[in-house]
């Protein structure tokens, strides 16, 4: 086993891996920019190597930087958690080229699944259907825009490179065509370093549902179920859940194999994530392979709670030679697990928010799990992804995962910042979630819907808790009920009044 | 909620550390509160900016004003127009990059530009102005 571990990440999945290095007594060796110097992972890992400004460019995307980290540490392997540079097939090459163990698949089986034309071939020889869509060779605009002719509109034009949903454009009218390719064109090289754009056919109101897979390197292949993420706003998710309730035990069994198959296909090691689309419901749902994520999910929680099993303690031990504990027939889903993504972002205009975390307090409930980033005193910058932190609700049936996840996000209270959690309520009380008839275009469609009922005022008792927290910020100190000072604020004057 | 005219007390407790207890008509609840420049409140899953006038921030999305700064911490990518330039209504003025995310400020109504007062690469803060613009009379 490894004595020491770099985690080429930051935020609430660095965390989760050196969590997972203490309990498996193995050092871990966070990595940092100057903007995340005293950040909960730089603080948490048992080292911390600084690895340039602030700039992902410049520090988390720097293979250079991290291998030279991943050296001058001493450490053995590499986790490259999700984002970030977790599917870019250089830096598993680069550690294998180090003598360092890169905690993933191989560097070509990487490269393999990041082309979208290469996934869908080996999955398609697996004998798993594929959504019509191309890669066109001559990558000039008009060549994209007759590409998404000839598949037909309405399209999805997103870079070759790349996944969640970064760079992604639905165009619907021919007139949208040109913008769309030039957006989705610079928005791929910002991200990724490469422009090379892809067309897919889009598929109406499907669910999203994936697989977890795991391999080892002794030929054994598991899949650990599905995980429903359809509630995702410009295809970031935002709400997970597992078992789907879109899924009959039948096509359960179905997609399993077919994700075990595609996974066999490519030789693949360690856990991934074979993504589907499926449309109709019941028996007769088809589902579409949609691409394999070489990496671990963010949603990876919710599997974790219904399966029984850490997937990040499986990642380690898969990548140190061993083989996995576990045949298919030893895993199976237990009760219901919903997480729910507290993104650090206005929850009418979706902006994301900067700023520092004046008050942060996590919750702790039966079966309510926090894998979080930050703690309160934490600065949230705008150089990185806005997530803080995911919500994961464990119950024996959907219901009361439901209710947990509800009765948890309402009493998580971060103040300084403006976060999702008021959205997250109102789609986890939506009639719609609530029976279970959603769809990727669920947040699109209920938007307006939404935003109407977050749009309020503050009531009277928000404004008597604003003008206790005023004057108890300059009065003597608070000794007991009825002892906030009345002062010249006239807000104190609520307390105790009749409105 | 109470209905106009009704009866209804309300008493706060301050417990420390940023917790309050809410007594509203007997019933009681937790609240949180951090006071800074405006005061934050959490009260069962919501958030409400209160600043020390009393009155509700509102987020101002058509105002002409607001529309010209930085909604957010950013970095200016691209500026699409230069002084002197006649713009049209919701014509682009400039892109900004925040998060992974593209954001296209863009003119509320048609004028011309006075001043641009930022530049490709600088990173901006919300509320900083970015441009000028003479929308005439």
């Amino acid at each position: 086993m490894f004595k020491r571990i770099l985690i080429a990440n930051r935020g609430e999945i660095a965390v989760r891996v050196i969590r997972a290095c203490r309990e498996m007594g193995i050092e871990s060796v966070a990595v940092y920019s100057d903007a995340d110097r005293a950040s909960l992972h730089t603080t948490l890992a048992d080292r911390a190597v600084r690895i340039g400004p602030a700039a992902a460019s410049e520090s988390y995307l720097s293979i250079e930087a991290i291998i030279d980290a991943a050296r001058a540490s001493g450490a053995q392997a590499v986790h490259p958690g999700y984002g970030f540079l977790s599917e870019n097939q250089d830096l598993a090459s680069a550690c294998d080229r180090a003598g360092l163990t890169f905690i993933g698949p191989p560097a070509d089986v990487i490269a393999g699944m990041g082309s979208k034309i290469v996934a869908r071939r080996l999955a398609k020889e697996a004998g798993v259907p594929v959504v019509p869509g191309e890669t066109p060779g001559d990558q000039s605009d008009e060549s994209i825009a007759a590409a998404a002719t000839t598949i037909g509109l309405p399209v999805l034009i997103k870079p070759s490179e790349g996944g969640g949903g970064i760079g992604m454009k639905e165009v619907r009218d021919a007139a949208q065509l040109a913008s769309a390719i030039a957006q989705a064109r610079r928005e791929a090289l910002a991200a990724f370093g490469d422009g090379t754009l892809y067309v897919e056919r889009l598929i109406e109101a499907p669910r999203h549902v994936e697989f977890q897979v795991i391999a080892d390197h002794h030929g054994h292949v598991v899949h650990l179920f599905e995980r429903e993420c359809s509630i995702q706003r410009r295809h970031q998710k935002v709400i997970e859940e597992t078992p789907s309730i879109a899924l009959t035990p039948s096509l359960r069994e179905h997609m399993g194999a077919a994700a075990v198959a595609v996974a066999r296909a490519t030789g693949y090691r360690n856990a991934g994530t074979i993504e589907f689309l499926l449309e109709g419901t019941g028996n007769s749902a088809r589902f579409y392979f949609l691409e394999m994520n070489t990496r671990l999910q963010v949603e990876h929680p919710v599997t974790e709670l219904v399966v029984g099993r850490d997937l990040v303690r499986a990642q380690i031990t898969v990548a140190a030679g061993k083989p996995l504990a576990w045949s298919q027939s030893d895993l199976s889903q237990r009760g219901h697990a919903i997480e729910a993504r507290v993104y650090a972002e206005d929850p009418i205009s979706h902006l994301p928010q900067a700023g520092p975390l004046l008050l942060y307090r996590q919750p702790s409930m039966p079966g309510v799990r926090i894998d979080s980033g930050v703690i309160e005193g934490s600065e949230v910058g705008v150089h990185y992804d806005p997530l803080l932190a995911k919500l994961i609700a464990w119950g024996e049936t959907r219901d009361v995962a439901r209710a947990r996840a509800v009765a948890a996000l309402r009493n998580f209270p971060i103040l300084g910042i403006k976060t999702n959690i008021p959205m997250l309520v109102e789609v986890l009380e939506h009639p719609r979630f609530i029976e279970g008839s959603i769809d990727t275009r669920f947040l699109d469609t209920e938007a307006v819907a939404l935003a109407a009922r977050l749009s309020t005022e503050p009531p009277a008792e928000v404004l008597a808790v604003a003008a206790a927290a005023r004057s108890s910020r300059t009065s003597a100190p608070i000794s007991g009920p009825g002892s906030v000072r009345a002062d010249l604020d006239p807000w104190t004057s609520l307390r105790g009044t009749r409105v | 909620m109470s209905r106009p005219g009704s009866e209804r007390s309300l008493d706060v407790v301050a417990l420390g550390a940023g917790r309050y207890q809410l007594i509203d008509n007997g019933r009681a609840r937790i609240a949180y509160a951090a006071a800074a420049s405006d005061t934050w409140v959490f009260l069962d899953g919501r958030v409400f900016v209160v600043p020390a006038g009393g009155t509700a921030v509102r987020r101002a999305a058509g105002d002409e004003e607001a529309a010209l700064m930085a909604p957010m911490p950013a970095t200016v990518v691209t500026i699409h127009v230069s002084p002197g330039q006649e713009v049209a209504r919701d014509g682009l003025l400039i892109t900004l990059e925040a998060m992974k995310m593209e954001l296209p400020i863009k003119a509320p109504r048609a004028g011309r530009v006075t001043a641009v007062s930022c530049r490709p690469g600088e990173l901006v803060q919300p509320g900083v102005r970015l441009m000028e613009i003479d929308y005439g009379t």
